[in-house]
């Protein structure tokens, strides 16, 4: 009988947190991610999240060590107190050369069905796989990261711990990032306090929820609840020709010119500068584009209003939808310890 | 206690055992109906971001997006019983990984008289957040419009004068300030028989249909809202009975 009740023990629900429920079996705890009002996370089979998983990642994400000269992480760009994005318009790589566009804000990645501006990865693996050898990103070779890995003091065991492999490989290494990603949820900002009646609304930002879930605003389509991304990809008017083809350079068919994949708009107070392109510095300035300046060109939206339908807010409007928009401000999405450096 | 375990292990190795070869054993008794959708403009099949359909009022339009749910598709036997698929089911005509919505529906030998179907979702079902997939969250109808889903969102635009200068247009349907303007259809002609063989049912969309029949539906006056326009609501529940046909074989 104690062999059977060892057995039920080694699979056993060990413990309860806000949006994690961790299951111990004999080799790792499985994390289930149970987020409230939230679909559930897509999970790749091959894998599942584990407390060891996320923790190498966590280490990996903050590590230069897989950067070319060991001089940049993925958190170099991706800056927990700017909802891990980067204040600058385009971020510089090791070797001294700009992007040519705004690093994303990693919030409730695990959700997106893609990452990039353009969607050119499926999923968060392939996403860390390309940042590492990008030549304007950490610009290192695969197997000059591993190498290093292999003849770090701490890095063999904590690749054992998490995967049970002794062999540190490229697949593992993002893997591990993309657990640690997946981990990164916001659900504890305001707007979330009020869907649970925790905290009421004030006039000001009740009137800019108005416009925003309504057709005056027209927000809704794009960055409806509770992702605040729709997961797909739109020409929200900003040129007439644009100099960046977007989603086009992926599918290769003219009417995905100048498409990019709709931005969550969580944590959106913390993510500046704003657009691919980072054209825009403060909140006032989307609006005021959103309001009066949005072009027509042959991709634009169907659901965005250009020229005369433009939507032109009153200068109170416009105050009301920046209210409302700083109400999906999680602080401690970007103060939470447990995405914070691990060195 | 070693002999308890063993016999636990032993009788759950067995069953398992059995388990599996029941499986592979397993013969179908009954026939299947595959059931799938299509989508046209008349005679043509849909194609995207292509400036070449003419509606009822005379304008070229291109669609850009179809994304619609269909529920509670009847097939209607001969004798009053029916088999029902209640869903809902998403749809989005750019991706045929939506287009099956059932590869063995398992229905009995017969004769059917009908389907019917309910174009978007009936309210009861239609209520905010119970939906689950990321595709189907993104057809939210937020809750200060009435709550639910878009029944369709079916957006692209026109060149009313046919001069070269498009304009965007957005029919969105759905519970207008949670007045609900989902369709209960029947699909005309949509009798078959099963016998021992598999059956094929295609429900076909003809989106030109949304704007006529009865009602020309003019883009010039509704334009892109319509999430309050109850009258644009109405026009386009009327014309959205003589939308669906089905192809059986």
């Amino acid at each position: 009988m104690k062999y059977l009740i060892l057995f039920i023990g080694l699979i056993s629900i060990v413990s309860c947190k806000d949006d994690v429920i961790q299951i111990s079996s004999h080799n790792h705890t499985h994390l289930i991610i149970t987020t409230n009002g939230f679909p559930s996370m897509p999970m790749p089979n091959d894998n599942p999240l584990t407390t060891e998983g996320v923790e190498l990642g966590r280490k990996l994400f903050y590590d230069p060590i897989l950067s070319k000269d060991s001089t940049q992480s993925c958190s170099s760009c991706h800056q927990q107190k700017h909802a891990f994005s980067d204040p600058i318009k385009f971020s510089i790589g090791v070797d001294g050369f700009p992007g040519h566009r705004n690093a994303s804000a990693i919030v409730n990645p695990g959700w997106l069905s893609t990452s990039f501006w353009d969607g050119r990865s499926k999923s968060l693996e392939t996403q860390a796989e390309r940042t590492v050898t990008s030549p304007i990103e950490m610009h290192e070779d695969w197997n000059n990261a591993i190498l290093k890995l292999k003849n770090h003091k701490d890095y063999p065991v904590f690749f054992k711990a998490a995967f049970s492999e002794e062999k540190i490989s490229k697949k593992l290494v993002t893997m591990a990032i993309a657990q640690f990603e997946r981990t990164l949820i916001s659900d504890k900002s305001k707007f979330d306090l009020s869907i649970k009646g925790n905290y009421n609304l004030t006039p000001l930002e009740a009137a800019g929820f108005n416009i925003f879930f309504s057709e005056k605003g027209e927000c809704f389509h794009c960055h409806g609840q509770p992702l605040f991304t729709d997961n797909d990809f739109h020409n929200n008017g900003l040129d007439i020709v644009s100099n960046d083809i977007g989603y086009e350079d992926v599918t290769g068919k003219k009417s995905d010119r100048a498409k990019f994949k709709t931005p969550t708009l969580r944590n959106i107070e913390f993510s500046a500068p704003y657009m691919h392109d980072g054209r825009f510095n403060t909140l006032e300035e989307v609006i005021n584009f959103y309001s009066d300046s949005v072009k027509f060109s042959s991709t634009l939206d169907p659901v965005m209003s250009a020229n005369e339908s433009s939507f032109h807010w009153t200068a109170l409007e416009k105050m009301q939808l920046i209210a409302f928009l700083k109400t999906l401000s999680d602080t401690t999405f970007i103060n939470n310890p447990d995405y914070s450096n691990p060195w | 206690m070693k002999k308890l375990v063993l016999s636990i292990i032993t009788i759950t190795n067995i069953l398992l055992v059995f388990a599996c070869q029941k499986d592979e054993k397993i013969e179908d008794q009954h026939p299947h109906l595959k059931l799938s959708v299509q989508h046209k403009v008349d005679s043509q099949y849909l194609e995207f971001d292509t400036l070449k359909y003419v509606n009822r009022v005379g304008h070229k339009y291109e669609v850009q997006t179809l994304k619609y749910f269909i529920s509670n598709i009847h097939f209607h036997k001969s004798g009053g019983s029916k088999t029902i698929l209640k869903g809902p089911f998403y749809i989005d005509a750019e991706d045929t990984s939506t287009f099956n919505i059932n590869e063995h529906v398992d229905i009995t030998s017969g004769t059917y008289d009908k389907i019917s179907l309910t174009f978007g979702l009936n309210t009861a079902s239609n209520v905010s957040d119970t939906l689950n997939s990321i595709e189907e969250i993104a057809m939210n109808w937020p809750v200060p419009m009435g709550g639910g889903y878009h029944y369709m969102k079916l957006e692209g635009s026109y060149d009313s004068l046919q001069l070269g200068i498009k304009k965007n247009f957005t029919v969105h349907t759905g519970a207008a300030m949670g007045k609900p303007y989902h369709i209960d259809l029947e699909i005309p002609d949509s009798n078959f028989k099963v016998s021992k063989e598999d059956i094929s049912v295609k429900i076909q969309m003809n989106v030109n249909e949304w704007f006529t029949d009865p009602n020309d539906y003019d883009f010039s006056t509704y334009n892109l809202m319509i999430m309050m326009d109850t009258k644009a609501q109405e026009a386009l529940k009327a014309n959205g009975k003589s939308v669906f046909t089905a192809i059986i074989n």
